[in-house]
């Protein structure tokens, strides 16, 4: 049997850069398993659960993601809505009003927007590949296009070199997959309240056009495996995912949601004038418990991601917490990861390196995540990059310096290698009930390591880490492929193949003398990161159960305020609503608190 | 200035101001929608930032297009848009008459009048126009269709151009006519609309019976059915874990073979049941059989059917079910218990037809539809979407005349005698200044033949007195826009909604006198200020 297709939905703004980050992650793989020397690891994961074969217009064949996303009108920029792949000549900017319009017989006014500039990294995409059907003439010319395209792509990474997400995107999207929010538009509207988006699905009209585009990518699936899903859940977007998800429970109700939200700040970002900040503070607080509480009832597994507002804790990237391009990055990252569990291949081709190990169906990860459908949160941890993975006597001798405390647990392979990524959880939080694990492209001592000697070492490393609960693990020889429209976020202690230098052997990397000592072969990161190995742990923990009453609290509070009444009842949050949600928050609570006591 | 004491960063707008900022607003919409009104108005090419075209001659698609960002200009845009909502038609009408409104009262207002004043006026007028509506109205027999010929005609006219909009007047009103039963409210979602992007606008045709927009799964099965017993069901015919076994606990291989045997077995019986159901109604006959699921039919399964030569469809749409038993008759069935011959419904021919990487069904030759689809066709994305728009605004305006019972006559006809009626009786049944605002009201309720007579090449002025002199002759006239000339337009056939009048009439009033009645503009709260 094939293995089970998953579709990918995509709801506002952020949740489309981390999409857009994690479509050229796929993207990369392609291409990777087309190269023979790296193609078995990159083939082990089956591109056809998130990808369909199509047609368009002329006739070519396409693939492109089973995705349907949403954003608000002009949120693509430059790029057509319409997908690149499907354009139509006759519909180009170019066209006289009188060769276009054919269903009018009076007179045509034309209005026309500015022109929004595609990126010179999407321009010199377009380049390549129109020279690649024509085949290489000559080689120099070729290189120095690579060179230049390189060149667009570090060009994203400065100032504004990323305006929309379609700046960076790689890969190209079936028109069906772009659902903008009519009369809302980017840059306009700042959309920024949960319940905004509560308008976008009232009308049937509305409701059976998004439901029918899913649909159609339901209909092309053999068996249907679930739905993963990011969403901006700290806007408009948030209630419109609610309103979305509610409505699949019915047509789809036997098939797993895998929910992530993914958030720009893991904080509330203080930086406006104190008058806004009141405002955008109590805001925040509403979102944020309504997302807990609306967004967790509609989902099989609700995961959310940020990350860590505490940039020591991830010690080997620099990023600007600011840009959205660099967040979404690190995001999409973890994400990548995270899935891989229901991605890999059935049937997988051997690699160097071995099998990958513990592929599992998404709803199987859910029933492990989420036994009870009530207490269905899930922390998420990640290492990234992971460090190398030591071996055994090295582990016992760390172990022993883990007692050195610190504000997270200490990680797995040694301190701050798992960041808490989920806003308000910390690393390593007690009372876990279940986990997933997936640890991609291990290495040691400079050199990948293979699946089995990697998983012993997991598996040792989590007994000693003492928690009792049932624990899937993952271990997939593929790295994470770094593209070339990825943020410079890696800092100098991380060499091309993601060898994460120590404390003790960065001065020396500074100084270049660690090529002599074979470490990394024999090449230091000039900022070149080819691939990174990652470690993610998704756990159920009651953790949770004190957030939902944190957040429980604080909605009463910031509800209880005229302003946020009125914020609330703007969108269309009345007093019975209000209740519904406190008796969510309230129920969660107390599905964790639960079981504490066993 | 209370709340300056309060929030010293509120900023605050005076009486004079604020009236003068809503009054500008109301008027720009106007600019901008007016051109659109009418048979003669021009159509709106948007290029958006990337190139993507848009047409539209639709107000409620224009508001949309446009990035308001004024408060005043987004109030009147949500009404406008409720009334297209309600409706399905006005939106123009609606903005245009606001900004009617507010320009006649700007008028009084410059010579010193209480906005009270003017509004107490609306509020007269308004009663007394809606008054006068109900005896203007002409009731109508639902049953001739030539009137709803004529009323979808008025519609789509406005919306595509002549020769087009003809051809989908009489499929418009088959439609509705075909979904329609006495004494049971239209649903208008029994019509689908499909859209192919193929050949010309012209090929747009009516389906009687059903398209469906995907085609079977499986190589074998048959792509041309004629006599066929159809099977709606909502049955998953796709081989699903049980919850109970998650694929951890199992203690041995060989134990989750068994299992996913056993699951995969009560997969099989389901099909099963359905073939069964086949052979016991085609044996013997030149019947044929189609399955249309609104669940999964996985691989294995479509290879069972297709061996019995079953054409079976997966994952329609939710609608479909009940689209599909208003056409073919029978009904959907939830679970294979309830397979009978009586569920079956019956289509005298089904077709596959492919387009590319789109597939579409046809189930047609049915008897006595009650659901229909009309396959819209168009060369690109854009004609698509307008046809799309014409067709939906034609399909509601039908609606409408169906439930109201009752049309008015259109071009004009009613702004014309409505305004005269104002002007020479209700004028003179009041008393006092508030008369102003009922002459403000009557001048606004012109403005739409006005701008019909401007869109359509007349000098406004010369036109409206031609208009009125006719009116007072004591006939019901209107404006026609080929010549300028004064009509008769129930000889022009010329009929608009009822409940469309009355909507705009209820409402823009209502707005406009909010929007004078303002005294302060505070930017003060979280939702005013762009951020």
């Amino acid at each position: 049997m094939p293995d089970p297709e998953v579709i990918t939905l995509q709801f506002g703004n952020f949740a489309n850069y981390v999409g857009a980050h994690f479509w050229n992650f796929q993207d990369e793989l392609l291409g990777l398993a087309e190269k023979p020397e790296v193609s078995a690891a990159a083939a082990q994961i089956n591109p056809d659960v998130l990808y369909c074969v199509g047609e368009n217009l002329q006739g070519q064949q396409t693939y492109t993601p089973r995705l349907l996303l949403f954003d608000l009108s002009g949120a693509l920029g430059g790029v057509s809505a319409h997908g690149a792949g499907y354009s139509d000549a006759t519909a180009s900017a170019a066209a006289t009003a009188s060769s276009v319009v054919s269903t009018w017989g009076g007179g045509v006014a034309v209005h026309r927007a500015e022109p929004v500039q595609r990126s010179a990294f999407l321009e010199h995409l377009d380049q390549e590949s129109e020279e690649a059907e024509e085949a290489m003439e000559d080689r120099r010319g070729s290189h120095a296009r690579a060179e230049a395209l390189e060149q667009a792509a570090r060009s994203l990474d400065s100032g504004d070199g990323v305006r929309y997400w379609t700046d960076y995107l790689k890969s190209y999207l079936h028109p069906r997959s772009i659902y903008q929010i009519p009369g809302v538009w980017h840059g306009v509207a700042d959309y920024a309240g949960f319940g905004e988006g509560g308008s976008v699905l009232r009308t049937d009209e509305a409701r059976e056009e998004v439901m029918d585009r899913l649909r159609q990518f339901v209909e092309g699936c053999d068996h249907l495996g679930g739905f993963q899903c990011w969403t901006d859940d700290m806007s408009g977007f948030g209630q419109l995912t609610a309103d979305m998800l509610t409505e699949m429970r019915d047509d789809y109700s036997n098939v797993p949601v895998l929910l992530f939200p993914v958030r720009q700040y893991a904080e509330y970002p203080a930086n406006a004038g104190s008058d806004r900040q009141t405002n955008g503070r109590r805001r925040w607080q509403l979102n944020l418990a309504l997302s807990l509480a609306l967004l967790s009832e509609v989902s099989s597994v609700y995961a959310p991601i940020a990350p860590p507002a505490n940039p020591q804790s991830l010690p080997h990237l620099h990023w600007n917490p600011h840009s959205k391009f660099h967040a979404s990055a690190l995001c999409a990252s973890i994400l990548d990861t995270l899935t891989l569990p229901y991605r890999l291949a059935s049937n997988p081709p051997r690699s160097p390196l071995g099998y990958p190990t513990g592929r599992v169906e998404m709803g199987s990860l859910a029933q492990l995540l989420a036994p009870r459908h009530i207490a269905n949160c899930a922390a998420v941890a990640g290492a990234l990059p992971c460090p190398a993975i030591p071996a055994e006597h090295d582990m016992l001798a760390a172990s022993d310096r883990r007692t050195e405390g610190g504000r997270d647990r200490p990680g797995i392979f040694g301190r701050g290698t798992t960041a808490s990524w989920t806003p308000g959880i910390r690393a390593g939080a007690d009372g876990c009930t279940a986990e997933a694990i997936v640890l991609r492209g291990p290495r040691r001592a400079g050199a990948p390591l293979n699946t089995e000697e990697a998983a012993a070492a997991l598996d040792a490393a989590l007994m000693r880490e003492g928690v009792r609960c049932i624990q899937q693990r993952c271990v997939v020889p593929q790295p994470l492929p770094i593209p070339l429209p990825f943020p410079r976020i890696f800092a100098s202690t991380v060499l091309q193949f993601g060898d994460v230098l120590t404390d003790l052997q960065a001065p020396l990397a500074a100084q270049g003398h660690l090529g002599a000592n074979g470490v990394g072969n024999g090449t230091t990161s000039s900022g070149h990161v080819e691939c990174v190995p990652v470690l993610t742990r998704l756990a159920n923990t009651a953790a949770f159960g004190r957030l939902a009453e944190e957040q429980l609290q604080r909605f009463q509070s910031a509800a209880s305020s005229a302003g946020g009444r009125a914020m609330l009842s703007s969108w269309g949050v009345g007093q019975d609503e209000m209740l519904e949600v406190e008796e969510r928050l309230h129920a969660l609570a107390h599905a964790y608190s639960g079981e504490d006591s066993d | 200035m209370s709340v300056k004491t309060l929030n010293a960063k509120a900023e605050v707008m005076g009486k004079s101001a604020a009236l003068f900022m809503n009054i500008n607003a109301a008027k720009g919409l106007h600019d901008v929608m007016r051109t659109n009104l009418g048979p003669k108005g021009t159509i709106k090419m948007l290029v958006g930032g990337s190139g993507d075209i848009k047409l539209t001659k639709d107000g409620n698609v224009l508001l949309r297009e446009m990035q308001i960002q004024n408060p005043t200009a987004v109030m009147i845009a949500r009404t406008a848009v409720a009334q297209d909502d309600i409706t399905g038609d006005g939106t123009t009408s609606m903005v245009l008459f606001i900004g009617d409104l507010m320009k006649q009262a700007e008028r009084y207002l410059n010579e010193g009048l209480h906005p009270r004043v003017i509004v107490d006026g609306f509020e007269v007028a308004k009663k007394a126009t809606l008054k006068f509506l109900e005896d203007f109205k002409q009731k109508v027999d639902i049953s001739d269709k030539e009137v709803l010929r004529c009323v979808a005609r008025t519609s789509l006219r406005t919306k595509l151009y002549d020769q087009l909009a003809d051809q989908l007047t009489d499929i418009v009103v088959d439609a509705v006519t075909m979904i329609h039963k006495p004494n049971e409210p239209i649903d208008l979602f029994m019509v689908e609309m499909m859209h192919m992007r193929h050949k010309l606008d012209q090929d747009t045709r009516l389906i009687r019976g059903l398209v469906l927009d995907h085609g079977s799964r499986h190589p074998d099965m048959p792509k041309r059915l004629e006599n066929c017993h159809i099977l709606t069901c909502n049955i998953s015919m796709e081989y699903e874990k049980s919850e109970v076994n998650s694929g951890f606990f199992y203690s041995s291989a060989d134990q989750r073979e068994k299992l996913v045997a056993a699951e995969r077995a009560v997969t099989d019986e389901r099909v099963q049941k359905v073939i069964e159901l086949k052979r016991k109604v085609c044996a013997g006959t030149d019947k044929t059989f189609v399955v249309i699921n609104m669940k999964g039919i996985d691989p294995l399964s479509l290879d069972l059917l297709a061996k019995e030569g079953i054409l079976a469809l997966r994952r329609a749409k939710r609608r479909n079910m009940e689209r599909l038993t208003l056409a073919c008759g029978g009904f959907a069935i939830n679970s294979v218990e309830e397979l009978t011959p009586d569920c079956l419904g019956y289509a005298g021919l089904v077709y596959e037809h492919v387009l590319g990487e789109d597939k579409y069904t046809f189930v047609e030759d049915v008897k006595n539809p009650h659901s229909c689809t009309i396959l819209i066709k168009g060369p690109n994305d854009h004609t698509l979407a307008q046809i799309k728009d014409g067709v939906r605004d034609g399909l509601r305006a039908v609606k409408n005349t169906i439930d109201d019972g009752a049309v008015v006559s259109g071009a004009g006809a009613f702004e014309i005698a409505a305004a005269q009626h104002l002007k020479e009786v209700t004028k003179k049944s009041i008393e006092g200044r508030a008369k102003l605002g009922v002459e403000a009201f009557a001048d606004a309720l012109l403005g739409v033949p006005k701008i019909l007579a401007e869109n359509s090449g007349f000098d406004a002025q010369d036109t409206l007195i031609k208009l009125q002199e006719e009116q007072e002759r004591g006939n019901t006239v209107g404006l026609d826009v080929a010549t300028g000339d004064p009509i008769d337009p129930q000889l022009a056939g010329i009929y608009d909604n009822y409940i469309v009048k009355k909507q705009i009439l209820q409402s823009a009033p209502v707005i406009a006198s909010q929007l004078l009645l303002v005294d302060e503009v505070m930017r003060a709260g979280m939702n005013m200020r762009k951020q």
